[in-house]
């Protein structure tokens, strides 16, 4: 009834807005404030029902804090983009555009939802920092599960203010124009490109740059003014009468403290440190939420290269296929590991490993032992039976013996596939590749 | 006037009422245009602690059997989707509903005078005010259209009224009752209140209200209550046991010398000295107290009042409520609203920019805690909000002093005074508003008369402390009771 703003509905702070803004004020390295409150910032528009928003204008619940941005997102040198205070606030409702021609449709039940507002400090220099400062922002609230940070359903959207200045003078000296409803990284950088170019070109003609809320239009790549500063209202901010102060103690702030997951930089350091994966499984593991976790519950007592490099390429490579996130998927720590040790110990091939992942991401609940059974798969490691197989298949392709016993060296792969074939791929294909050259071998000296 | 003789007083004649309602049609009709809406359907009474008492619902309280009309043709076709908290809980009670009782629009006014329903009449005396804002609730408890009226009180809406058609009329503490439903007009100073001829019945109405909820924010949490009733037993677990002859030994009574202020009637201050004797002789000890702030307790409220009013009415952009007038919000809020809104909308609009911010919001806060700080320095219950700092033991348990300065006035020269100045209307409130500036709760009950015209005597108490306001109240009334006009009817 808020949503609607019905006359005598009051708001209800959500406990859970709170928790999930103090996570995210940790995980940016700030600081959760004792006491904070809300205000409400008037005006007029048609997606805001009540008139006015509910935000935190003079005391936030959060205040500083900062995002590095380094080598690991593609910088030369650390740089952190600091963060001037985080505050919670009620979201418009959502404007549909194009459902029925001639008019613009809301939709209230966004209305009055909470959202948390991050607000930096202008550190950041160039449009791909902005852009890597978004990314890491994304990636930083998955892995502590404060949002899924999805910019197409507006799960995190973001304002961009731009200014530029001349050579030599001070770095905030230049006039800032706000960039509203950017909504995709891509758009992002280049509104940004876009807007310094057009502030840029200004000044190069000597005209002076106003301050102003302006828009993108990603088709042609540049920007419009939609609304200027002298038509900007006064919010008349005013504390709101109807919601008490957050007052936080410091016991509740080392509770959540607690709960957070180990913050994305801690988890990459200790990964190289302790395990010795390569930078890109680490990148790769940590962009996925789960996987760190998923890592660490089958690494214990295995090969810690073999165990990342499975689950980054084949494990990776089904959920794309299925375009699935690892949360999702059915695979579990027990097959995974069942799979993993049954290759290791050379019970089965990687084929069949391979074969075992499908079966379990779609949905088979048995084990791998059991599978292994069920398929009656066993490898043969046998050389003695390799050899009688590796024999027949020469004794029926004797062209391609000869050939290779004149020097065509690429008949080799042809006759190891052929024995493969013939193993129903039980062999492993190095067995076979080894015994294949030893038969060639002794055809040679023969 | 033959159908009205059917309603005189006692209960029966409530039954007796509810079934005239029946024939009329919606909006009902009365003489004083108290009741502005009645059900489709009288509600049989169920069992419970109010069982058959007849409910008065002022029309800015949510219901979904009446509309919620706050007066005002922005919501003249307005019918709530839920019920407030405080109506819910009456109904659970067992209470039916009589009807929406009229205000001034919104609730801006001191005389039920400016609704789009009419006027209400004075049920003393057709052409003096009724009071405001809750001036329907009062009238029809004063004509025994209803048992007990439920109004709301932001600056004394609910206290004035009383005092004027000679009831009593209940303020409790600021969170004490939940606002749920209550369609806002200055929330960190609303209050639903009580109207009815007794405070006995006040009392059992405001035990089934006064209950945490959900709802509303703002609303005591069960802890609150719980420290609230130690804080004020170990205050006075010291203090002499009443007994029969001086039921009212344990009590301490304040007079402040701030509000003897020179618009006070000969009739008012006799009836104040008169009531500091009756308190005196059921065993109050009486005595002077100083509340500094006092003065300035009107200006302040009427900013900070105006603001959060401004604030709570952005709502009624003509989009959602009333006929949209496809003139924008500018034309059509003007289309929608009354002129008394409009000027408080706009002064509310003024305040809280950012230069006049500066010059009047914010000196009214500061004049609003300071305030806050005289009523925490003269009372022996702490603040429960605000530990610390009071007089303990050597300060007093109520304050005296009548509801308003006079009785109730002639409308036409009460219209003609405002149109010679705007602000002579917001004075009638200069005795009723510190007790919302400060949350406190506060009563008027009829006591002294003037040419016939009740007058109103009010008592405020700590934060916390409607107990024993409404045990003092009860005393005062009873003393008076005896010696009351009564009401002609006809």
């Amino acid at each position: 009834m808020v949503d609607a703003s019905i006359p005598g509905s009051l708001p209800r702070l959500n406990p859970q807005c709170v928790d999930l803004a103090a996570r995210a004020i940790l995980g940016l390295n700030g600081q959760i404030q004792h006491m904070s409150s809300f205000d409400r910032k008037h005006y007029f528009y048609y997606d805001q029902p009540l008139g006015y928003q509910i935000t935190q204008h003079f005391y936030p619940i959060g205040r500083g804090g900062f995002i590095e941005l380094g080598p690991d997102e593609g910088f030369d040198r650390t740089k952190r983009v600091h963060i001037h205070q985080v505050q919670l606030e009620q979201d418009t409702a959502k404007s549909v555009h194009g459902v029925s021609p001639g008019h613009v449709l809301i939709d209230l039940n966004r209305a009055g939802v909470a959202l948390i507002e991050v607000v930096s400090e202008p550190d950041i220099e160039t449009a791909e920092e902005a852009t890597q400062f978004v990314r890491k922002m994304q990636m930083l609230m998955r892995h502590i599960g404060v949002s899924n940070c999805n910019m197409e359903d507006g799960s995190i959207r973001c304002d961009v203010n731009v200014s530029v200045y001349h050579r030599g003078s001070d770095r905030l000296s230049g006039t800032r124009c706000e960039l509203k409803n950017l909504n995709s990284l891509k758009v992002i950088r280049n509104a940004i490109d876009a807007e310094a170019t057009r502030q840029k070109n200004i000044l190069i003609a000597g005209g002076v740059v106003v301050q102003e809320t302006r828009g993108f239009n990603a088709q042609q790549g540049v920007t419009y003014l939609s609304r200027s500063k002298e038509s900007a209202p006064d919010y008349r901010y005013m504390p709101d009468p109807d919601i008490p102060e957050i007052r936080i103690s410091d016991g509740w702030i080392k509770r959540v403290q607690s709960m957070l997951p180990e913050l994305p930089e801690a988890t990459r350091l200790r990964l190289g440190e302790q395990y010795g994966l390569s930078q890109v499984d680490i990148e790769t593991m940590i962009n996925e939420s789960g996987c760190v976790s998923f890592f660490e519950s089958t690494v214990s007592g295995r090969d810690p290269k073999r165990v990342a490099a499975w689950i980054t390429s084949e494990v990776f490579g089904q959920l794309s296929y299925r375009a699935q996130r690892l949360a999702d998927s059915l695979l579990t720590v027990e097959q995974f590991c069942g799979m993993f040790d049954a290759l290791s110990s050379g019970l089965i091939t990687s084929a069949q490993a391979k074969q075992l992942l499908i079966e379990f991401m779609d949905g088979e609940k048995r084990s791998a032992s059991e599978m292994i059974k069920v398929h009656g798969w066993k490898v043969i490691s046998d050389d003695a039976q390799i050899r009688d197989i590796v024999s027949k298949i020469m004794d029926s392709h004797p062209k391609e013996v000869a050939g290779y016993l004149k020097g065509q060296k690429r008949r080799l792969n042809f006759l190891v596939g052929k024995a493969m074939e013939a193993t129903k791929g039980q062999a492993r294909p190095q067995d076979v590749s080894r015994i294949v050259k030893e038969l060639l071998e002794a055809n040679n000296t023969q | 006037m033959a159908a009205l003789q059917l309603n005189l007083r006692g209960l029966s004649k409530h039954r007796a009422m509810l079934l005239r309602r029946r024939s009329y049609h919606h909006p009902c009709a009365d003489t004083l245009n108290a009741l502005v809406g009645a059900p489709a359907a009288p509600a049989r009474p169920t069992p419970g602690e109010l069982s058959g008492w007849t409910i008065g619902l002022k029309s800015n309280i949510a219901s979904t059997l009446l509309r919620t009309t706050c007066g005002s043709q922005a919501l003249q076709t307005y019918t709530s989707p839920g019920d407030s908290t405080a109506w819910r809980l009456l109904q659970q009670a067992g209470a039916v509903l009589a009807g929406a009782t009229n205000m001034d629009e919104f609730g801006m006014g001191s005389h039920t005078r400016d609704s789009m329903h009419g006027r209400t009449a004075n049920p003393w005396d057709a052409e003096r005010s009724a009071g405001g804002s809750s001036g329907g609730g009062a009238a029809a408890v004063a004509r025994g259209l209803c048992r007990v009226a439920v109004g709301s009180d932001t600056g004394g809406s609910v206290r004035l009224p009383a005092a004027w058609c000679g009831v009593v009329g209940f303020k409790p503490s600021y969170g004490r009752v939940s606002r749920a439903g209550l369609v806002a007009y200055g929330s960190s100073l609303d209050t639903v209140g009580l109207l009815a001829r007794t405070t006995a019945d006040v009392r059992q109405a405001f035990a089934v209200l006064a209950h945490p909820d959900a709802r509303d924010m703002t609303c005591m949490t069960a802890h609150t209550r719980h420290r609230i009733s130690h804080l004020c037993h170990t205050t006075r677990q010291d203090r002499p046991n009443p007994t029969g002859a001086l039921p009212l030994a344990h009590v301490r009574v304040g007079v402040p010398a701030e509000c003897w202020v020179h618009e006070l009637s000969d009739a008012c201050t006799a009836a104040w000295r008169q009531a500091c004797h009756v308190l005196q002789a059921l065993g109050c000890s009486v005595e002077r107290v100083s509340l500094g702030h006092l003065q300035s307790a009107l200006p302040a409220y009427y900013t900070v009042a105006l603001a959060e009013a401004a604030s709570n009415m952005a709502r009624f952009d003509g989009v959602r409520y009333g006929e949209p007038s496809g003139m924008g919000v500018r034309a059509g809020r003007a289309a929608l609203l009354g002129a008394e809104v409009q000027r408080r909308v706009l002064l509310g609009t003024y305040v809280m920019g950012v230069e006049a911010r500066r010059r009047f919001l914010g000196p009214a806060q500061r004049i609003r805690r300071l305030v806050q700080r005289d009523m925490d320095g003269v009372f022996a219950l702490p603040n429960a909000m605000r530990p610390g700092g009071g007089p303990g033991g050597r300060g007093v348990d109520v304050l005296l002093m009548p509801t308003a300065v006079g009785a109730a006035p002639l409308v036409s020269e009460e219209t003609a005074e405002e149109g010679r100045c705007r602000a002579a209307g917001y004075v009638t409130d200069v005795m009723t508003v510190p007790a919302n500036l400060a949350g406190i709760p506060a009563v008027s009950v009829p006591f002294g008369s003037d040419r016939g015209l009740p007058l109103g005597m009010q008592l405020m108490a700590q934060y916390g402390d409607d107990h024993l306001l409404l045990d003092v109240a009860e005393h005062l009334e009873a003393a008076w009771a005896a010696r009351a006009p009564r009401l002609n009817t006809t």
